[in-house]
């Protein structure tokens, strides 16, 4: 968030993919003010990871 | 990325879905990761065309956070780079209008040709095209075609054509392999197919013949290369 709304705070309001329940976290920068619950965790599929590489392009 | 309310409600789902690399970290810790400048890139318009190149500076930041990329998975391919000569001096002769009309025709041309030989687009390089071939000889036979096609539209280009071992990088190819054909296909004269000697001796017995272009420094790619023109 730092490069989008650097200094402000933002809160993010989202849904877990599995259940559908409600995930949120409010931070400013790259602090963390709330998380909620704070078992939540973040899941970034990598355009280079093994699921990528040798795609339709390169058949 | 995606949330999830604990690391067990994840785990269920990617049991349905079997995606590979295991970038799971608290939130936190993400936040983290996304402060490097290597994501700032993202705001970039280019930033998709040139992710390969920010490759490194991703892996830095994943690592700091005790992730790591799996090693690029590689594949011996065929890459034909093509470039429209003088461009410039077109584009002012022309007006701006015009010589973006022309370039749409001059790309409808270029990946009707891809189609006919089976290459694949793979970049834009300014005006021109990087592409992908299984086939060295069908790489020379399209580049052949696009240098005489792109005639009806008063236009020219020069190819260059290097085999060898690409890493795979999500939709682009990377590697010290793609610079090479790069640099190649910068030597390369107005409707001129320049190849490497990899894809002189690749293709013996298909027919086509070369004139030998001397040896060669590629500007940042080690050793001396041997070029060779294909015979029209």
């Amino acid at each position: 968030m730092r490069w989008l709304f650097p200094g402000q705070e933002v809160l993010v309001e989202s849904r877990c993919l599995d259940c559908a329940e409600s995930v949120s976290v409010r931070m400013r920068d790259e602090e963390m003010l709330e998380i909620d619950p704070e078992t939540a965790v973040g899941y970034m599929p990598s355009p280079f990871a093994a699921s990528r590489v040798g795609s339709a392009a390169f058949n | 990325m995606n949330l999830f309310r604990s690391e067990e409600h994840l785990t269920r789902w990617l049991h349905h879905w079997h995606a590979a690399g295991d970038y799971v970290l608290p939130v936190e810790e993400w936040a983290t990761v996304f402060s490097a400048p290597t994501f700032r890139r993202r705001l970039e318009p280019d930033y998709l065309a040139r992710a390969p190149e920010y490759l490194e500076e991703y892996r830095r930041a994943l690592q700091a956070a005790g992730k790591s990329l799996p090693a690029p998975d590689r594949i011996l391919s065929t890459v034909l780079f093509t470039d429209i000569v003088d461009s410039t001096r077109h584009a002012a002769q022309i007006g701006d209008s015009e010589w973006r009309a022309l370039i749409r025709r001059h790309d409808d041309l270029i990946r009707g040709q891809l189609q006919h030989f089976g290459g694949r687009e793979i970049d834009r390089t300014g005006d021109g095209f990087l592409s992908a071939f299984q086939s060295p000889a069908r790489a020379i036979r399209c580049a052949l075609a696009i240098g005489v096609e792109v005639h009806s539209l008063g236009l020219r280009v020069r190819a260059g054509v290097h085999s060898g071992e690409f890493e795979v990088l999500g939709d682009h190819l990377g590697g010290i392999a793609v610079h090479i054909g790069a640099r190649i296909s910068a030597l390369a004269g107005p409707d001129e197919v320049l190849v490497s000697q990899t894809v002189r001796d690749a293709v013996v017995g298909s027919g086509i013949a070369f004139e030998d272009r001397g040896s060669h420094e590629l500007k940042g790619v080690p050793g001396e290369w041997q070029l060779y023109g294909v015979a029209p």
